[in-house]
């Protein structure tokens, strides 16, 4: 009976509450330009930014710059996406190109971009353990931000992207720009080398 | 994971990548009910399994907690002083 119950097992795709969710922030965006369904798109995008720098590129200290660069990006071009799901592929596309950009940017130009508000760079979260994350559920959130970012990078971006973003695989395809196959099998790989190091 | 489940989980040749397709949800209903016999009789393939679902789970619980108190104001800050500007 335990096993049939497990048989409810399929991961549905989240994907569909967000797009449901652009659908409706691309039409108010079309209708009222740039209103509060403006505001909110470019506050996603600048979360989303900084989940991408924690988990894959390793670097929270990044995480900045790749906001900022997200944010100006999709002011730049949400507005000639009209398709939800297109503009899903765009979005993730914008901020993987962002994030790893920055990580270029400070490897080879330690420029640093002026903030566009009076934000200062400790409001950036370090890669140390806050008091927080000393807690038990901090410790394990840490614990699984480690072993998320032991994972070899092309694993790491198709987990990010599938099991923590919600994108389908045929998505997360596209952003990556392999194929389908290839996707899943390096996804399958990630949640193996995750259940190994989380064991 | 039990000596003798050790020992069944070193003849099984039922890969993680099929335990990952399955909670995908690719597999036929015929398919899933040959998953679930297996699943009976294979304590090895069981705990796979249930490593992969807390893999997954953990990973869905990183979209909500990830971003620390300040950052979400922050970025909204950033968002309305960028729409504030006028426009070239």
């Amino acid at each position: 009976m335990l096993i049939a119950q497990e048989m409810a097992h399929s991961i549905p795709n989240r994907p569909h509450a967000d797009s449901a969710r652009y659908a409706a922030l691309l039409a108010k965006i079309s209708r009222d330009g740039n209103g509060p369904a403006m505001e909110e798109l470019l506050t996603d995008v600048q979360a989303l930014a900084y989940r991408f720098s924690l988990l894959v590129c390793g670097n929270p200290s990044d995480a900045e710059d790749a906001m900022q660069d997200a944010l100006l990006q999709t002011y730049k071009s949400a507005r000639r996406i009209r398709k939800p799901d297109a503009f899903r592929t765009w979005l993730y596309r914008t901020v993987k190109n962002s994030c790893l950009m920055s990580r270029r940017t400070a490897a080879h130009e330690p420029v640093h971009l002026a903030s566009l508000d009076e934000d200062r760079a400790d409001e950036v979260a370090s890669a140390a353990p806050n008091p927080e994350e000393q807690t038990a559920a901090g410790e394990q959130r840490h614990r699984f931000h480690e072993a998320f970012r032991s994972l070899p990078k092309p694993y790491r971006l198709v987990a990010f992207l599938r099991d923590v973003e919600g994108l389908s695989t045929r998505e997360v395809a596209r952003v990556v720009g392999i194929t389908e196959a290839n996707a899943k099998q390096r996804l399958h790989r990630a949640r193996t080398l995750l259940r190994k190091a989380l064991a | 994971m039990s000596k003798s489940a050790k020992t069944a989980a070193a003849h099984c040749r039922v890969t993680p990548g099929h335990w990952s397709q399955y909670l995908e949800g690719e597999y036929s209903t015929a398919e899933c009910r040959r998953c679930e016999t297996h699943l009976r009789g294979c304590e090895a393939c069981r705990t796979k399994l249930q490593g992969l679902r807390q893999v997954v789970s953990a990973c869905r619980a990183v979209r909500v907690t990830a971003l620390p108190a300040g950052m979400k104001a922050a970025a909204r800050r950033r968002a309305r002083a960028l729409l504030s500007r006028p426009r070239p």
